[in-house]
């Protein structure tokens, strides 16, 4: 390329590089965070915003500790002026510099507006990592927020959980005396996390039976698959649930489709259940988008500097199948991606509620420390430009309910029979067991009552708009081929469209 | 402070680190149960051994008379390219560290096929082949192979697509005669629309394994000034010079430790100390004693060569003919002189005197003769006696490679390429010396082609006029300078003259990448690039020349044949030809030394090739790679490389606009 390089030159000199690390300085870990938020983050931060956050928070936490009344100064705006405040705050109040240049961290991530961009020690960012792997430690159960409520939705095999008497569908209520009920999942994970190894008492209430009981539990090392999957027994349909996009999970999923296929008959339809599924590596995103498509556009990512650049798919294969993603809140990052990419490709149709709408990318720079910063450095896009960041997907059928969910895509993949059931307090659909709090029957005063939202959707009947429970029966009546059998209080509910 | 320890380091080891690294274990099992008595059973022992086939409980059976699928094959030559590529490398620039699945830039390569899938164990083989095919042919160059949009990869592979493939090997000039080469060099035996068998395959694979271990493709291509003058390879640098058995005397323990430890790079003082001792004693092993002597890292160089001479005349005090060591100990003499010789030319004369001394105690012709003829040869070279040395070689040229290598290549080098299509031609190795017969097949393939370089650079230079003259057209392109990748879309209008580059770059010092934005004005020799940190344009000059590569790219092609001795090669395949340029950094730093570029002045520039890939039907140039290596005065070590591709249709219509040039923000 003619006169290229005239201008690379001019690159070069105008790139001034990273500062040489501060080798002996007690802030060199600070100092490092500081510079890379600075470069890198997609907000394009100034340094008087990241020196005011940082000695803001270390001022309130002196304040809070020792009531220490420590003053910012407007003027100190550049890094060698909040090194030279930190050392002086340091001897004032006899903190250790890592105390005190954690906080100063804390505060310059607390101006991005980013919950994203996070500090990792070390240990964290191994929690980090087995998390995407789908590794943990713990007990060997996953949970989900069902209206406040903390249910296991899955036990691991050969894991301490499944060892003990917990099962699917119950609801853990304390762990070690402190009680979960109203917490996040984030606040409940910080409750239930452990030391492999260690122990600990479990509360646990069991809506089935109606009883409360206590387990101990050992913490032990578990990897689970990424990817999980079963063909319904009913319209050659397939499924498979996406837990994380580790570095497992495209093989495993490209595994299941090929146990469908061999399964003999011909697929009809795939839903794949993306809820609660947090993102993961984009380079598995992609190469799962590559079981569905030939070749194509992923995605755009920008940058601060405004760089556009675009991710694309290629020898790929084409599914050929219509396929429905399951989405709800927790959503998230890859696979909005994935989700957003599938269905402006005209591949995939999205049911179930609105998604997280973290359309970030964050990549994790290793600090000298071994600790590890992630930062978010990219904003991604779907091929039709459709913004993600910050207002989420939303489906192309919004359902609210967690098994209406699974039966709205059956319905929208031309499935025409129907088995639904109650089974260890999970919902059974054609097959396949889907967790849930709330039983798709209960018994009321004038006879057995079902979640309305599942019998809307199954029924495609706009006229039920109840929430929560209806009676059944007249249903029974108004639709011919919707049957229901009971035996020892297992209820199953039939239904056939013709 | 302490020398660090000597290394064999100029001549000597070179041949063993190109060597390249298929791996061998000790044989003398059958890896399959269903070879013992097949016919290729050998081949197929040698490529598991070499790695090329999987063998174990997963695969219990080889198959030898199934038919070879098209992605089996793939997946072997993908393997073999692994352990030979460094004989590639002149052709393909893709070095062994490339990571050349991800891409040299940002963009992953893909596979022209639709039915080979990413996440199959046959995609990554299959993208690797076609990775190396593009580079040395063209775009979508195995689409020659199998063409249309599907591969097939599970359909048996014929003769003459492996031919096609392996030609990638022979360096062949024309894709026409693949089939030709590949049974001319013994490697397939069928016919062209036979099936390949998968034992058929395992003997093409043991004989290409073979050819790749011994010279290189173009053996007469030295691109970065390392090469010649040839010396054999050494099997063994750190011989005890006798049998030792386990019952030793006080002074062979003292003798045989002493060997290990300049082995293992675990010498002391106190190693050394023993060796002299043994030197003043009446130890039988007084070669040994001083060659090891001479690796002492506490004397001089020319301390260490004295020790060297010592070793050689205690050879001939011993009075046994043992042309291999003669060989080592000429061998180290000789890496002492280059040592010696870096800084001062003249020691090159004084070592070749000392040595010629030797040459009277031997019969010519004799094998020991030989051993110390081609130091001596390269010793006349070093110092500047080229005719002697060339005369030297012409003695023994038919029975020592190298002799055969060097005579040939010196005489290329005085411009009598008759005289050295002469000596080639009158080669008349034995067949079953395998390694003549492939040095004097390629020098004569070679000798061809220097032949025709006025010829080549005539077409080269056509094409790139035409590039010159072309109205507009529009540059994809991908490039690494110094660590910072680039990618741009270049638009060039040489009506106007003017050109508007757009892209983004990568800094390796930073964690996003940046927007390449810039104008050029080739009237008033103004380029206009963008800073996105002020977002403002800048102004630069460009009537100054900043690299060697500039100053190289503004001369003719007949200027660079002529006055930088550029070397071409020219290969057809399939609808392009492909030109290959290598100019020896000695010219550059010799021409270029009075030439003020913006980096300083060259220093050295070990290497500079480009690759054009033009079209035949249009004679356009539709895509450049080239890999630059220069060193400036002041240390700064410059990598270039990259890859451009020509588009003379696009429809290019752009102006510079005038704030821009008023330097405002956009």
């Amino acid at each position: 390329m003619k006169r290229l390089t005239q201008w690379l030159l001019a690159a070069l000199l105008l790139t001034t590089a990273i500062p040489v690390q501060a080798a002996a300085s007690p802030y060199a870990e600070t100092e490092e965070v500081f510079w890379h938020v600075m470069e890198s983050h997609l907000s394009k931060p100034g340094a008087p915003q990241l020196v005011k956050g940082a000695l803001e928070e270390v001022s309130k936490q002196a304040e809070q500790q020792k009531h220490l009344k420590l003053t910012v100064l407007p003027e100190d705006d550049t890094w060698a002026e909040m090194e030279q405040r930190l050392v002086e705050w340091q001897r004032k109040g006899g903190w250790d510099s890592a105390t005190l240049g954690n906080w100063a961290i804390e505060g310059m991530l607390s101006t991005l507006d980013d919950p994203h961009s996070i500090f990792f020690t070390a240990d964290e960012l191994r929690l980090f990592q087995s998390d995407v792997e789908n590794q943990f430690v713990g007990f060997g159960f996953r949970l989900r927020l069902q209206n406040d409520a903390l249910i296991i939705r899955e036990i691991v095999s050969n894991s301490p959980a499944a060892a003990s008497v917990l099962k699917r569908g119950d609801q853990i209520l304390k762990v070690n005396q402190q009680s979960l009920v109203g917490k996040s999942f984030e606040e409940a994970y910080a409750y239930l996390k452990g030391n492999e190894g260690s122990e600990a008492t479990i509360t646990v209430y069991r809506p089935v039976e109606k009883r409360e009981f206590v387990v101990t539990l050992k913490r032990a090392m578990m990897s689970l698959p990424e990817a999980e999957g079963h063909l319904f027994t009913k319209g050659a349909v397939g499924y498979i649930s996406l837990e994380t996009f580790g570095s497992e999970g495209a093989i495993q999923f490209r595994d299941k489709l090929e146990e469908f296929k061999r399964s003999g008959a011909p697929l009809g339809g795939l839903v794949v259940d993306l809820r609660d599924n947090g993102g993961g590596y984009l380079s598995t995103a992609r190469d799962i988008a590559s079981l569905f498509m030939e070749d194509g556009l992923l995605m755009y990512t920008t940058n601060r500097n405004g760089v556009e650049v675009e991710t694309w798919v290629r020898n790929g294969r084409d599914i050929g199948i219509p396929v429905r993603i399951l989405v709800n809140g927790g959503t998230a990052s890859a696979s909005e991606l994935l989700s957003g990419a599938l269905r402006d490709h005209g591949i995939a149709k999205l049911v179930g509620t609105k998604t997280y709408g973290k359309g970030s990318a964050q990549q994790v720079i290793p600090l000298s420390e071994g600790d590890a910063l992630k930062l978010t450095l990219n904003e991604y896009f779907t091929p039709k430009h459709t913004v993600v960041n910050h207002i989420g997907l939303t489906p192309d059928m919004l359902v609210e309910d967690y098994a209406a969910q699974v039966v709205e895509a059956l319905h929208s993949l031309n499935v025409h029979s129907w088995e639904l059931s109650d089974e260890e307090g999970d919902t059974v659909i054609n097959g396949i067991p889907f967790p849930t709090v709330d039983p798709l029957f209960k018994q009321g005063e004038g006879g057995l009552l079902v979640r309305a939202e599942v019998l809307a959707h199954l029924l495609g009947d706009g006229t039920i708009t109840e929430k929560d429970y209806i009676a059944l029966t007249p249903y029974l009546e108004k639709y011919k081929t919707l049957k229901l059998t009971s035996s020892n209080t297992v209820h199953t509910l039939t239904y056939t469209i013709q | 402070m302490q020398k660090l320890i000597r290394t064999l380091s100029c001549g000597l080891l070179v041949a063993t680190l190109i060597t390249p690294g298929f791996a061998s274990a000790a044989g003398g099992f059958i890896p399959y149960g269903d070879i013992s008595k097949h016919w290729a059973k050998n081949s197929i022992i040698h490529g598991v051994q070499a790695g090329l086939f999987a063998a174990g409980t997963s695969a219990p059976l080889f198959y030898p008379n199934r038919d070879m699928t098209r992605a089996e094959f793939l997946a072997l030559i993908d393997r073999l390219y692994n352990g030979g590529q460094y004989q590639l490398y002149p052709l393909t620039f893709l070095s062994e560290h490339a990571e050349w699945t991800k891409g040299e830039g940002f963009d992953q390569p893909y596979l022209p096929y639709k039915d080979v899938d990413r996440l199959t164990w046959m995609y990554n083989p299959t993208l690797r082949v076609s990775t190396i095919m593009d580079r040395l042919y063209g775009p979508k160059a195995i689409q020659q192979v199998f063409p249309g949009e599907e591969m097939r990869p599970n359909q048996p592979i014929t003769h003459e697509e492996a031919a096609k493939i392996l030609q990638m090997f022979s360096m062949s000039t024309d894709s026409q005669n693949a089939w030709d080469e590949a049974r001319a060099w013994g490697w397939l035996e069928g016919e062209k629309n036979d099936r390949l068998k998968r034992g058929e395959a395992a003997v093409a694979a043991d004989r290409l394994m073979t050819y790749l271990v011994q010279d290189t493709i173009l053996p007469l291509l030295d691109y970065d000034g390392q090469k010649f003058p040839m010396v054999p390879e050494i099997q063994e640098v750190f011989p005890l010079f006798a049998p030792y058995t386990n019952l030793r005397t006080d002074e062979e323990e003292k003798y045989v430790n002493a060997v290990e430890a300049v082995r293992n790079h675990e010498d002391t003082d106190e190693t050394f100390a023993d060796l002299r001792s043994l030197a003043a004693s009446s130890f039988s092993n007084q070669v040994g004693t001083h060659f090891y002597l001479s690796w002492d890292p506490s004397l001089t160089i020319a301390g260490n060569l004295e020790e060297g001479f010592k070793a050689i005349d205690a050879y001939f005090e011993d009075k046994i003919i043992l042309p291999d060591t003669l060989e080592l100990l000429s061998a180290n003499v000789y890496d002492l002189a280059l040592q010696l010789g870096a800084t001062d030319q003249r020691q090159y004369s004084r070592v070749l005197e000392r040595m010629s001394a030797y040459e009277k105690k031997l019969k010519q012709d004799s094998k020991e003769w030989e051993a110390l003829g081609i130091y001596l040869g390269a010793l006349e070279v070093k110092s500047g006696q080229m005719d002697k040395a060339l005369e030297r070689y012409s003695l023994f040229s038919p029975n020592h490679a190298e002799a055969l290598l060097n005579s040939t290549y010196y005489l290329v080098q005085k411009g009598r390429i008759g005289d050295a299509e002469a000596l080639v031609s009158k080669q008349k190795p034995k067949a079953t010396d395998s390694r003549m017969t492939q040095l004097t097949r390629l020098l004569s393939q070679e000798l061809a082609s220097l032949k025709q370089q006025s010829s080549i650079a005539t077409d080269l230079a056509y094409s790139l006029r035409r590039l010159d003259k072309a109205d507009s057209y529009q540059v994809q392109g991908e490039a690494v300078l110094s660590g910072f990748t680039f990618k741009y879309t270049q638009d060039v209008d040489q009506r106007n003259q003017i050109s508007k580059t757009s892209g983004f770059f990568q800094s390796p010092q930073r964690l996003v990448s940046d927007k390449l934005a810039t104008y050029t004005d080739g009237k008033s020799k103004i380029q206009y690039s963008y800073d996105s940190a002020r977002d403002a344009w800048d102004k630069y000059k460009t009537d100054s020349l900043d690299f060697l590569h500039e100053w190289i790219a503004a001369q003719s092609v007949t200027d660079r044949m002529n006055k930088l001795h550029a070397r071409y090669y020219k290969q057809s395949f399939g609808s392009y030809d492909i030109i290959t340029e290598w100019i020896p950094g000695a010219v550059l730093e010799e021409q270029a030394k009075q030439v003020i570029f913006g980096r300083g002045k060259i220093k050295s520039v070990p290497l500079y090739m480009n690759k054009y890939y033009i079209d035949r039907d249009t004679d356009l140039v539709v895509q450049h790679t080239w890999r630059y290596e220069e060193i400036y005065d002041s240390d700064e070590y410059v990598a270039y490389s990259g890859t451009d591709s020509y588009d003379f249709r696009a429809n290019v219509k752009f102006s510079i606009p005038e704030d821009v040039r008023k330097g405002v923000t956009p």
